[in-house]
């Protein structure tokens, strides 16, 4: 464990309530029991298929949704009990960039504006000492000559420079922690790379704490320290980035690496293909180990029994699976 | 947003008919400001209710005055003389014809050259006296001379002689026509065609009566048998046209309800539309944000106003109680304040809610208010204005549709009030097409224009936010 997290939760779960008519009939089990930690400074990518919880868990770490149980530690305080009042002043100091560079920016507001907004809305500086924050915020983000983009609407804006938008809107107020929700996975690929080499820079020169939402392991890659690999709704696997990648260790994780066709030199770790089987359900999630079903290491009567707790296995590795059970011992 | 607004102006005058739409809708407007500076709301209403004593000096059923150019035929407006008011062709003298006893003189001319017989005749009149009334003599004197004697009598107080309706007048005018011509007319004469029309054969016929041209005179001639005794009249021939609307069976001048009625309707209209669209949309942005129990109550709510039969709910209402035509805006706003459109914004506020730039400010810690006012209404705004637009028309129709049903209200001088009167006047039955078809005209272009414009707008907003 890191000793100095900015970011911890613990046993942290959250769930949907699915209605029908009139009442509950279930729940989605969108994240269930996940502990996660993201130091200072450090940039953590969570990977995952679609629909396993990555963007609900990314919500939770900036109290965007009330998880039913555990705990969510931000610079030591419980984001679960405070007030709205509280975590608005907490959530100055942290940040959020989406995936859709389209529908992440208010099309009636000027670029201005809109990174203007979240001083104005905490009530950060006079209006002269934010007019100079709003344009170097744009200069950082490469949108120059900052008046010049300012003064645009987002429909007037490219892709890119729209996710730039995003990135001044969401490093205005010098948070400590951004999430970052596939930011670059709606974007050309010929963008992607200056994206990432942005948030890259700021990391350096801010010391910001990052969470990386992907699916693309390539990108992960280039851009985290740490990786944490999730299964529906549950972390099965987290290490340094690159070593996760070179040698995974849960099936889940070999499964997806496995899953790229063409490990050419460049290596180009692009999730191409799900592992064989179809995602299980979040509202009835498998008894056990939630990858179980799809498992080529699948053990009978234990696997589908028993839900495998984390084990260490080497130097800031960890994966939750029962093949580890005899080499390693429970973290 | 105001961006997109200003752009979508713009854009708006690339299109003709919306050109042509908002032309109508600015030459409304100006004439509702003309109106509304020119004749004070209450003198509006008053001259709207006061009734016949104040119209008595203006045609019943005349038509507007434009009718002439139309016709090519120059048709009669009102003349009007008073002998109290010396002028031109007025000439009254009093000549003392022993001790008490004078002679009264009363000459009045005034030349006649229209096409047509006036629709009506009456003599006004005023005496004063002691004792005895005096004796008045009054005679009509046609251009080529022929002298008709009106009335012998000794008025006892101030009155009207209403000549065209003196049956005896009448028989004595058959009877001279009989003497002149050794045949009674075919048709029923009246005084007034008597009067007027040209003295040869053609009066026995009713299509053949041709009007005299010429300067006609009443010679009056009294005996005031008191010295403080004195007698004045006025003469009131009334035309067939009127004003640049017409008269309607009241005598009362169409124009000033039709030009009352723009800035009624328009007023009415964009209350109703405006309102309703802000309300629906707030009670829409409230249940889609808070959701839960506010949200389902909400929704019930919203159903049963859907359900409720809109107009027998209004026209139970104002038949309850006789409310004014703010009441019926009134109520008519919230009745729909729960509609359908509720339901529809509630739609759009749950999509914008759920939007990633929505859930950024929240992430930025924007409170409730600032979200809703800030970040969803102005998204929502540009969507309503055709809308909004559209339905001026609608509710400028409701009107009209309430007052013809008889539960509009009867004080304010509207279109639709002008329609009913028209229909229970039985307008279209006698001809007088301008009674009905001047309002309906009116509600027709105001219709047109805001359709015009509501249309070329949504061309214009929706695709553009399809589009952001
Ligand atoms: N507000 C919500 N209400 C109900 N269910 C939700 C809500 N948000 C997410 N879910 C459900 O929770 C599960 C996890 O969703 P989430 O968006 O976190 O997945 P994800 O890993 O981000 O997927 P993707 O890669 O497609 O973005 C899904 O089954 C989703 O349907
Ligand atoms: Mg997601």
């Amino acid at each position: 464990m890191t000793t100095e997290s900015l970011v911890r939760t613990e046993e942290l779960r959250i769930y949907f309530p699915v209605r029908k008519f009139f009442g509950t009939v279930g729940e989605v089990k969108a994240v269930d029991g996940v502990n996660l930690s993201i130091g200072r400074k450090e940039t953590v990518a969570l990977v995952g298929e679609s629909g396993c919880g990555k963007t609900t868990l990314g919500r939770a770490l900036l109290g965007l949704v009330k998880p039913k149980s555990g705990k969510i530690f931000f610079d030591g305080t419980d984001l679960t009990i405070l007030s709205e009042r509280e975590l608005k002043l907490m959530r100055r100091r942290m940040g959020v960039v989406f995936q859709d560079p389209y529908a992440s920016l208010n099309p009636s507001f000027t670029v201005y504006r809109i990174v203007e907004e979240p001083l104005v809305v905490n009530k950060i500086g006079s209006k002269e000492e934010r007019r100079e924050m709003v344009l170097k915020a744009l200069e950082e983000v490469k949108l120059n000559p900052a008046e010049f983009f300012a003064s645009k609407y987002p429909h007037m804006l490219s892709g890119g420079q729209r996710q730039r938008v995003a990135i001044a809107r969401a490093i205005i107020t010098k948070p400590e922690f951004v999430v970052t929700d596939e930011p670059v996975s709606m974007l050309d690929a010929s963008i992607r790379v200056e994206i990432l080499l942005l948030f890259r820079e700021i990391q350096k020169k801010h010391g910001v704490s990052f969470l990386y939402i992907t699916h693309d392991l390539a990108t992960a890659k280039y851009f985290s320290d740490r990786i944490a690999i999730m299964y529906a709704g549950r972390i099965v696997e987290t290490g340094p980035t690159k070593a996760v990648l070179s040698e995974p260790l849960h099936p889940y994780t070999q499964a997806l690496i496995d899953a790229i066709p063409d490990p050419d030199p460049s290596n180009r770790f692009v999730m191409r293909k799900i592992p064989p089987g179809q995602p299980p359900s979040l509202v009835n999630p498998p008894k056990g180990c939630r990858f179980h079903p799809r498992c080529p290491f699948f053990m009978q009567g234990k696997c589908d029994v028993l839900e495998p707790p984390m084990y260490r296995v080497g130097v800031e590795r960890f994966s939750a699976c029962f093949l580890h059970e005899e080499k390693v011992t429970i973290k | 947003m105001s961006s997109i607004i200003a752009e979508g102006l713009k854009s708006v005058a690339s299109y003709k008919s919306a050109l042509i739409g908002a032309a109508i809708i600015l030459m409304l407007v100006g004439i509702s400001i003309y109106t509304v500076a020119a004749i004070p709301y209450d003198e509006a209403v008053r001259l709207w209710r006061a009734g016949e004593q104040t119209w008595i000096e203006a045609p019943r059923n005349a038509y507007p005055t434009w009718y002439s150019y139309i016709l090519q035929k120059r048709l009669p407006e009102t003349i009007i003389k008073d002998s109290s008011k010396p002028e031109l062709g007025v000439n009254k003298v009093i000549v003392p014809a022993g001790e008490t006893i004078k002679v009264l003189r009363i000459e009045m001319s005034f030349a006649f050259d229209y096409d047509d017989i006036p629709s009506e005749i009456n003599i006004f009149y005023t005496v004063r006296y002691n004792k005895s009334a005096p004796q008045i003599t009054m005679t009509w004197i046609k251009p080529d001379g022929t002298e008709i004697e009106l009335r012998k009598f000794n008025p006892g107080s101030d009155g009207a002689y209403y000549l065209s309706v003196d049956a005896s007048l009448a028989s004595r005018e058959v009877e001279r026509l009989v003497n002149k011509f050794g045949q009674r007319p075919s048709y029923e004469l009246t005084p007034t065609v008597s009067l007027f029309a040209v003295e040869d054969r053609s009066i026995l016929e009713r299509d053949t009566v041709t009007v005299m041209k010429g300067v006609y005179r009443l010679s009056v001639e009294g005996l005031l048998l008191d010295p403080q005794s004195d007698f004045d009249l006025k003469l009131v021939v009334y035309g067939k046209v009127y004003g640049w609307a017409g008269t309607d069976h009241l005598r009362r001048d169409i124009g000033i309800a039709l030009l009352w009625g723009t800035p009624i309707a328009l007023t009415f209209g964009l209350i109703a539309s405006v309102s309703i669209a802000l309300i629906q949309m707030a009670i829409g942005a409230v249940s889609a944000w808070f959701g839960g129990v506010v949200d389902n109550f909400i929704q019930r709510v919203t159903e049963v106003f859907i359900v409720l039969p809109f107009l027998p709910t209004l026209i139970m209402v104002s038949t309850l109680y006789k409310i004014d035509i703010w009441t019926i805006l009134l109520v008519v706003i919230i009745l729909l304040s729960f509609g359908p459109g509720v339901k529809n914004y509630r739609a759009v506020f749950l999509q914008l809610k759920e939007s990633q730039y929505i859930e950024a400010a929240k992430a930025f810690g924007a409170g409730a208010p600032r979200i809703i006012l800030l970040h969803l209404v102005p998204r929502v705004i540009p969507t309503m204005i055709p809308a909004i637009v559209y339905s001026v028309a609608d509710f400028v129709f409701l009107e009209a549709a309430l007052a013809i049903l008889g539960i509009g209200d009867p004080r304010t001088p509207t279109w639709g009030k002008v329609i009913e009167d028209s229909f229970y006047g039985g307008a279209l039955f006698k001809g007088l097409y301008y009674w009905t078809l001047q309002p309906a005209f009116l509600l027709l272009i105001t219709s047109l224009s805001f359709a015009l414009v509501g249309l070329t707008l949504d061309k214009i907003f929706n695709p553009r936010l399809r589009e952001v």
